[in-house]
């Protein structure tokens, strides 16, 4: 693997591989802006070829594979030359159910295992659809943001809801995206969300166990559509056998679009394996 | 297939896909993957970024790059 310096590096490795002709296969489906960030934080490597690149991106004590490959022989191919790899590897297969079957059964033959799945709901049109409680949530402070990492690390699962790293939620602050409701000097909850345009995406909606079902998931998801007045289509992503949320998610309108991530993951021995499962995850 | 890929949006009212939200990165994606086979092309990796899907007209120009008119 090669560390990469800079966006070209990809796109161009990219280019390699489309210049075999038509038709592609890839789970990698970053923002430019996003791609810029993990170049500069150092956190990615690739391994190109003439019909496939491998990104690596490291994120805590795991590494986030993704493709861009010709087909899924290419993928194979690739992925069978570096069986080396130590680090725990985890790939997300996005894509409709049927679109992503036979990519997951090749990763289930490359010794990965399938570790979630996650579902998209949509909600289209914008406002709240039911009365809005009172007080409104508040937009987190700078100086929350060590909270708000802690709630989000010790309530979510790392190797499949992409969570953020302090910087990220630093950013998010400043730019008035995570709202909180506080209970004294505690945060009882938080809602983390990104807005492009008329989409907005809701990352993280987390009420603490102490406060649920006192009317504080109300409070962030209503003080959420207030903020995004004239989005046009809300989106969000949920383990897909969380019934409890989903639940909740409808409530406010949200419904399956029929795009699911298959999250895959792969040990590098039954003792990483072992550490890893005893791990409580959200 | 703007329309097949995000019904819910009237593509005619914007100037700009990805500005706006009506596209996200996954759309492009599909949006290139879908053109490509429709037209038997292969849009390059460079010019799967965002200013070649702002709107019609940057779509329609990188398809006549690939000798499609539409």
């Amino acid at each position: 693997m090669i560390p990469v310096t800079g966006t070209a590096q990809i796109y161009e490795a990219m280019q390699d591989v489309k210049n075999r002709g038509p038709g592609f296969v890839t789970n990698f489906f970053s923002t430019e802006a996003k791609l810029a960030r993990w170049v500069d934080k150092r956190e990615l490597s690739i391994a190109p070829s003439d019909r496939s690149v491998i990104l690596l991106r490291r994120d805590r004590d795991f590494e986030h594979l993704y493709f861009f490959a010709s087909d899924l022989a290419a993928v194979r191919a690739a992925l069978q030359g570096q069986a080396g790899w130590t680090t725990p590897l985890v790939a997300d297969l996005i894509g409709r159910e049927a679109e992503i079957l036979e990519s997951a059964a090749l990763f289930v033959d490359l010794g990965y295992r399938h570790h979630t799945r996650l579902m998209r709901l949509s909600r289209i049109g914008g406002g709240s659809r039911v009365a809005p409680p009172s007080p409104d949530a508040e937009l987190a402070l700078a100086s929350d943001a060590a909270e708000v990492l802690a709630m989000l690390e010790a309530s979510f699962d790392r190797h499949a809801e992409q969570l953020p790293d302090e910087g990220e939620i630093a950013a998010a602050i400043a730019q008035g995206c995570i709202l909180v409701v506080r209970d004294g000097a505690r945060l009882a909850g938080l809602l983390f969300f990104e807005r492009t345009g008329l989409t907005a995406y809701v990352r993280y909606w987390l009420v603490a166990r102490a406060f649920r079902d006192k009317g504080v998931g109300a409070r962030l998801m209503h003080g959420f559509f207030a903020r995004c007045p004239d989005a046009r289509r809300f989106i969000l992503w949920v383990i897909a056998d969380n019934e409890n949320a989903i639940k909740r998610y409808a409530h406010y309108g949200f419904k399956p679009d029929g795009l699911v991530d298959q999250v895959m993951i792969r040990y590098s021995s039954p003792i990483q394996r072992a550490g890893f499962m005893g791990e409580k995850n959200g | 297939m703007l329309k097949g890929i995000r019904p819910e949006f009237d593509f005619a009212a914007s100037s700009d896909f990805i500005a706006d939200g009506l596209l996200d990165s996954f759309d492009m994606v599909t949006l290139v993957a879908d053109l490509d086979k429709t037209f038997s092309i292969s849009i390059d990796g460079v010019e799967i970024v965002p200013e070649n899907f702002k709107n019609i007209e940057t779509i329609r120009a990188l398809l006549q790059k690939h000798g499609i008119t539409t």
